[in-house]
């Protein structure tokens, strides 16, 4: 038996897709003879057999291949019998295989889909239908052979099919968050507030920032700098409820370090990785943390040491056009923030007005140990470190 | 059963054979490459120096063809993408298309530019396009495409016996589809030159459906699911001819005409052929003629992305119910 692998047919595509089959499952072909037909991005390639063989397809025609990837065996006469191949077809244009085939045995009459399954509701014999004379049966067709009798309600009702096609299935990751968030809502009475914040020095700072660092640094990024730089005068937003979270013995454990997780999606499901002591460490290692955790979302996995331990949760909402969001509690914190991408507003100034830069901070947090009252000092402390960056980064380093 | 590649392939080795004159210029057409899509294979070995592999060079390769036709010869240009055309731009329209008429007599100028066009396989922004709507309403210059029911063969013939320049646009997608083959439900004919795809004795179609060859597939298979699932019976036009629009077939007793095309929206094959049947069936229309077209964005490399901008036998069934509920 010969493995039949894809050959390297250029250096730019990683994969081909498998035009056409020139030869049949079960044929005997020979080496030298085109056997298969692969397209690159830019050509179509025949690829010839490399051996004699009886030719066993493993892939079928439309499918994408990879270069190196086995296709076919070619199998010589000692090897096992092939069955034979029914009913292949070599044009490569599957019908939708739940649109039913015109019956054959009837003269190439056209039966609609509407009007087989009001045939079958009722029982009706397909010979009295092709007696009608016509190339195409629709419902109508159908009906007049009821005796213009009103079609059972029944029959128009089609039973939700168990086909596998109606559903959506969950990716792993999104199941686990559907885990997440139902335990949240359950557990946790959460309240909102947002507040508006200025954003237009800190956009600025960010973008020189960038520059001298030689890293991507922007709005998320000084976000987290700043909420870390709140756990001594805040601990009760970084800590972790404790384990009986119900009557009078109501405890959280404070947090050591201002660990911030923060959302990412690119489409492959939403992870929260946390930036360890978000308080005490540069804007260049923030930076390079979150840097990283895209590169892993758009192109690896991360491990679960990425994702564990979080105090607080940074989510972004940052698509244009997003006004506010209201986050989800994470179990095992008290509360959570939302980011909105920044906006240009037109607000008072002086006696004029000016353009600036505004965007949402939003925050969700556990009633139970926090009030509203915590909440807006919070959320004005946070703006006003944004509010006047270059202060609170030379205090917190 | 043969392919279109292999049958435009043939159609080609016939007509050097046949005709001296020929000449056949592009990118890699020589052989062992025999073209990008292997539409010229084996052309360099049987007929030497009426073959040639150019420079990357569009606008070179499109003028020197011109030349070869003006001063006597036949030319047949392959464009390897036909988006690449847009640099043959200047000498198709104002050298090749112009020196039919602009010397006080009427010159033939027997040049093929074929362009290898459309998308639907990944290839991205410019890799994927169909420029014809470019090309519509230049004087001096017919537009043709290739499709599954018209033997290249007479095409070409007809092509150089117009004695002007030609674009003649081959949608990827058919290279690896067959000639003559038609879904399992409808027969076709050819009328006047223009393949009428019908469904035998169904009397009067719901919508006659007008296309050019790439989209044969995609609208079959939407006329298909309308006929099956949503008991609409269409009929569809495909000339092989696209400017000028060609006199098209059987509308007289029409309800309801639709134009399928894969070029993005705006100044569309699809608009030209409305505009030519509007004076022709005004008492009968019961409502504007629908025009089908890709969307008005840059064709995305993403499949998945790609798919919701060119037209698709979804977006095409969804059109004709829409337009006749």
């Amino acid at each position: 038996m010969t493995e039949f692998r894809v050959p390297k047919l250029n250096n730019n595509d990683t994969s081909y897709i498998l035009v056409e089959w020139l030869a049949g499952d079960g044929q005997q072909v020979r080496d030298g003879e085109p056997i298969v037909l692969l397209e690159t991005s830019k050509a179509t390639e025949e690829v010839e057999a490399p051996a004699d063989g009886v030719l066993r397809r493993l892939v079928a025609e439309g499918a994408e291949c990879e270069p190196g990837q086995v296709i076919a065996r070619l199998l010589g006469s000692a090897d096992e019998p092939v069955r034979e191949a029914a009913g292949q077809t070599t044009d490569g244009n599957p019908h939708g295989t739940d649109t039913p085939a015109p019956p054959g045995d009837a003269a190439g009459v056209v039966v609609t889909g509407p009007a087989r399954d009001l045939i079958e509701a009722h029982g009706i014999a397909m010979e009295r239908v092709y007696a009608l004379g016509r190339k195409v049966i629709r419902r109508s067709d159908v009906e007049e052979l009821l005796g213009g009798q009103e079609p059972s309600p029944a029959a128009d009702d089609a039973p939700a099919a168990g086909d596998d096609a109606q559903w959506i299935t969950l990716s792993r990751a999104q199941q686990r968050t559907a885990e997440v968030v139902e335990r949240s809502r359950r557990e946790i009475p959460a309240a909102f507030t947002a507040m508006n914040v200025d954003v237009t020095e800190v956009l600025s700072l960010a973008r020189d920032l960038t520059r001298k660092l030689r890293a991507l640094v922007g709005l998320p990024e000084m976000v987290v700098k700043a909420t870390g730089g709140l756990l001594d005068r805040f601990p009760m937003f970084f800590a972790e409820p404790g384990s009986d979270t119900r009557g009078p013995g109501l405890r959280a454990r404070r947090a050591v370090t201002a660990d911030v997780g923060v959302t990412v999606d690119v489409g492959q499901g939403l992870f929260i990785p946390v930036v360890r002591d978000a308080g005490n460490r540069t804007l260049a290692e923030i930076a390079a943390d979150l840097a990283g955790f895209r590169t892993t979302a758009l192109s690896g996995s991360f491990r679960e040491r990425d994702l564990r331990g979080g105090a607080i949760t940074l989510t972004l909402h940052t698509h244009d056009g997003i006004v506010f969001a209201v986050p989800i509690v994470f179990p095992g914190q008290t509360c959570a923030l939302s980011l909105t991408a920044p906006r240009s507003e037109v607000v008072q100034d002086g006696t004029g007005f000016a353009v600036r830069k505004t965007a949402t901070l939003g925050l969700a947090y556990d009633h139970r140990y926090i009030n509203g009252r915590d909440a807006a000092e919070f959320l004005r402390e946070l703006r006003t470190a944004l509010e006047s960056p270059a202060r609170f980064l030379t205090e917190n380093g | 059963m043969t392919r279109v590649s292999e049958h435009l392939n043939q159609a080609l080795h016939d007509l050097m054979e046949s005709d001296p004159s020929v000449h056949l210029l592009g990118e890699d057409v020589g052989d062992p490459y025999g073209g990008a899509f292997k539409v010229t294979r084996g052309l360099s070995g049987r007929f030497g120096s009426r073959v040639r592999s150019t420079p990357l060079s569009e606008g070179a390769i499109a003028g020197v063809g011109a030349g070869l036709a003006l001063a006597g010869d036949k030319a047949i240009v392959e464009i390897m993408f036909a988006d690449f055309v847009a640099l043959a731009f200047d000498q198709i329209t104002n050298f090749a298309a112009k020196s039919t008429s602009m010397y006080g007599r009427p010159v033939p100028v027997p040049l093929v530019v074929r362009c290898p066009t459309g998308g639907n396989r990944g290839y991205g922004p410019t890799h994927s396009q169909n420029p014809q709507k470019h090309f519509i309403g230049v004087p001096g210059l017919s537009l043709f495409e290739m499709t599954p029911f018209h033997d290249a063969g007479e095409l070409f013939a007809r092509m150089f016996g117009l004695g002007r320049p030609c674009l003649f646009f081959e949608d990827k997608v058919l290279y690896t589809r067959q000639m003559h083959r038609v879904d399992d439900l409808f027969r076709y004919e050819l009328v006047d030159d223009v393949a009428r795809v019908y469904l035998d004795g169904a009397g009067r179609p719901d919508c006659t459906l007008v296309t050019h060859g790439g989209l044969v597939h995609r609208t079959l298979d939407a006329m298909r699911a309308l006929l099956l699932e949503d008991e609409l019976v269409c009929e569809l036009l495909v000339p092989a001819q696209l400017y000028p629009v060609p006199r098209l077939p059987g509308l007289e007793d029409a309800p309801h005409v639709c134009v399928v095309d894969d070029g993005t929206e705006g100044g569309t094959w699809a608009a030209e052929v409305a505009t030519a049947l509007y004076p022709r069936l005004w008492d009968r229309l019961r409502r504007p003629i629908t025009l089908v077209n890709s969307a008005d964005r840059v064709i995305p490399a993403a499949p998945h992305l790609e798919r919701e901008v060119l037209v698709q036998a979804d977006s095409i069934r969804a059109a004709v119910r829409e337009a006749l509920s």
